[in-house]
């Protein structure tokens, strides 16, 4: 299946600003997700939002489905889900 | 007269002259038409203040406003604001500060206090439900913040006392002196000299009373509403998850962190520092008033060595940036301990970095005299450095006398080119984030009211780089996503817009940063109707924050002020010397004039002399 991911904010800066088509397994969850992002972005992000050694995002990167924010990794996706990618800048 | 739903419905006039005071009744027609906090100070400073009065003289007013929306269960309902001449601009002052002040003061009575005169000794003032007492503050003198605040409440009793104060900076009435609630500050334009200047040490409030609302259920609907809407919003979560200092990574790389006094955007040591501060410094994040659900602050210490401090509420962004990324500061430890200081001395964190920055400088470039460094090792970097001028700058010792008058007066009082690298606009130094990272704060900094200010009214990179719109698309903002972030085409306009809606939480008595997790114009004016019987909506909302940046305008006006002040320092817009983003001509800010030009236009000013026009003047009802 395709899921397609749109970055927000300073994530565009490295995925674009057109949503990105990420090919998924069927029955695939966030977490794949996850690792999909990492073979694709994980060496392009800068050291600030992406650990490379533990291959996730650092801090307070948000996965937002149907503009709620999704915690669990375990979240189901389905072909066609449109996924978005928040770095928010909170301002201060 | 029945009071107004939703307000105390009173304001006390002190006389510090006769430490004389009485309450009055609050003008009902000119609370519908400014509403409050900031609102309320630019009405009332501009009919009461004479034109060009010495700010540290007995003339100057010092208003602590509340809004209608400074109660504890408000989303962001915990703020103050005072409004005053600044001694540090000599324009309009305006700081804002969070903590249980604002909400207190309501409950004690009192939707503002009008402070005029100068007492004779050091006193402290007492507001308890609807009434007040002064009282000497000779023992108060030379005390810290915590310890005047520790000692007020020991000698009344009363653990629960809020108590805003100044600390030995204001006293000796540095310009850049804050007003202190505890460790939350109304940091900056220096309203901490004027209590100075007034021998005001202290306002002790405790109070006990209810305001009602005009419709309580409605009320309670919209505010419980509107805080289970937010929780799961990601601005909101990223805040509470990161506090303010959680950007300071991200703005490292987006080009947003002011580095070597100006001279660069970006210093790549962000991700590094934040790292340290996280697993040494970091120890949990807190709510800064009652009811606060966001919990941005942030609970710090350093465990032990040079910088060894004890845990506070700190860490700022702003406040640690001033103290890394402007002086090349690697020390994660010495800026928590220099920020901490600030706080304790009652001095604005952001001033006080930016001003050790432009001192490094002139160093740099030998415009100190031996006699003036006294042995001082002003190097880019030192970490050591930057406490021991904290501290004379509170207390204006040596070079911190001239430090202390803020980086305009010091670097006109150097000269030798001092002045080109004095990074001000209108008198406020700037703060910890820049233009080169996205054009509309260009354009925020070279018009705010207070001078150069990120926050008041507006923090324009956070739209156009940061693709925030705060609810306002429906407002006629562009969707920020739609519009890149160094293009300075069709942004002044959006400034304008946005400047209107974002000046609200000051107006209204709330915590901007509850905008950011998602609470809109449309949202504060339900909650406004709700409370206050009023039939508001967002359109009259925008249009009351107009008339009151119209009104600051003015009175900015009157003391001189024209479109020839409307100007960033040339670095600030110059291409970065080192960093990222030092090739990238995009970041440059081309054409400053074109974008004012769009700004004065959207506003109804005139082109020239950036002056609002009668026509604007009478559609905003202000002539």
């Amino acid at each position: 299946m395709v899921v397609h991911l749109k970055a927000i904010g300073d994530l565009r800066d490295y995925i674009g600003k057109e949503p990105q088509a990420v090919e998924l397994r069927e029955g695939a969850t966030l977490a794949d997700l996850l690792v999909a992002i990492d073979e694709h972005w994980g060496k392009v992000f800068p050291r600030y939002l992406w650990d490379v050694s533990q291959r996730q995002f650092r801090g307070s990167v948000f996965f937002l489905i149907n503009q709620e924010v999704v915690k669990d990794m375990r979240t189901p996706l389905q072909d066609g889900l449109r996924i978005d990618l928040l770095k928010p800048i909170v301002g201060g | 007269m029945a009071a107004i739903k939703g307000y105390a419905g009173h304001q006390l006039r002190v006389d510090l002259n006769h430490w004389e005071a009485r309450s009055e009744p609050i003008p009902e027609e000119m609370t519908r038409k400014y509403l409050g906090g900031a609102g309320y100070g630019a009405r009332l400073l501009y009919d009461e203040l004479p034109q060009n009065i010495d700010p540290l003289g007995p003339e100057n007013i010092m208003l602590l406003a509340t809004g209608p929306l400074s109660m504890s269960q408000i989303p962001g309902g915990g703020s103050l604001v005072l409004c005053f001449k600044s001694p540090l601009t000599r324009i309009w002052g305006e700081s804002r500060v969070g903590g249980d002040v604002g909400p207190e003061l309501k409950k004690a009575g009192f939707d503002y206090v009008i402070i005029k005169g100068r007492s004779a000794k050091p006193v402290y003032l007492i507001i308890r439900d609807g009434q007040w007492e002064f009282r000497d503050a000779s023992h108060l003198v030379g005390k810290s913040v915590s310890e005047k605040s520790a000692m007020l409440r020991s000698e009344l009793g009363d653990k629960r006392l809020v108590v805003l104060c100044i600390g030995q900076a204001g006293e000796n009435q540095v310009k850049i002196a804050s007003v202190m609630c505890d460790d939350r500050a109304a940091g900056r334009c220096g309203g901490g000299a004027v209590w100075g200047s007034k021998n005001l040490l202290a306002v002790a409030i405790r109070g006990t009373k209810k305001v009602e609302p005009a419709d309580p259920e409605n009320f309670k609907k919209f505010f419980k509403s509107t805080h289970d809407g937010i929780k799961t919003n990601p601005l909101f979560l990223g805040m509470q998850a990161g506090g303010t200092i959680g950007d300071m990574p991200g703005n490292d790389e987006g080009g947003d962190w002011p580095s070597r006094n100006w001279a660069a955007n970006s210093w790549g040591k962000g991700t590094d520092l934040f790292e340290v501060y996280k697993t040494k410094n970091f120890i949990k994040g807190y709510g800064c008033y009652k009811g606060c659900t966001l919990a941005c602050a942030r609970w710090v210490k350093v465990e032990d060595g040079e910088f060894k401090t004890p845990e506070h509420g700190g860490a700022e962004y702003e406040s640690i940036s001033c103290f890394t990324a402007y002086v090349l500061n690697e020390n994660m430890e010495a800026a928590i301990r220099s920020t901490y200081l600030c706080n304790e001395y009652g001095l604005d964190t952001i001033s006080c970095g930016a001003i050790i920055a432009f001192a490094m400088e002139c160093f740099e470039r030998g415009l100190f005299s031996k006699e003036q460094l006294q042995g001082l090792d002003l190097t880019w970097g030192n970490a050591a450095v930057l406490p021991v001028m904290v501290t004379k700058i509170a207390f204006r010792e040596g070079l911190g006398d001239l430090l202390a008058e803020g980086v305009r007066t010091a670097s006109e009082r150097i000269g030798r080119g001092a002045e080109e690298f004095a990074i001000h606009v209108k008198g406020l130094e700037g703060p910890a984030h820049d233009p080169r990272s996205g054009k509309a704060l260009a354009i925020t900094y070279a018009t705010a009211n207070r001078g150069m200010c990120h926050i008041h009214p507006l923090e324009g990179m956070a739209w156009d780089r940061g693709k925030v719109d705060w609810g306002m698309v429906k407002y006629g903002v562009p969707d920020p996503n739609e519009v890149e972030r160094w293009d300075e085409r069709n942004k002044g306009g959006a400034v304008a817009t946005l400047q209107d809606g974002l000046a609200l939480p000051e107006v209204l008595g709330t915590c901007k940063f509850y905008m950011y997790g998602g609470v809109t114009v449309d949202l504060w004016a339900d909650m406004l109707s709700a409370l206050t019987g009023w039939a508001i909506d967002g359109q009259e909302l925008l249009k009351i924050s107009e008339r009151v940046l119209n009104l600051q305008r003015l009175f900015n006006v009157r003391e001189g002020i024209t479109a020839k002040d409307d100007r960033l320092p040339e670095r600030v817009k110059a291409l970065p010397a080192f960093g990222k983003y030092s090739a990238e001509e995009e970041c440059v800010v081309h054409d400053l004039d074109a974008m004012l030009r769009e700004y004065y236009q959207k506003r109804g000013w005139d082109p020239n002399t950036g002056i609002p026009t009668m026509e604007k003047l009478r559609e905003l009802d202000l002539a």
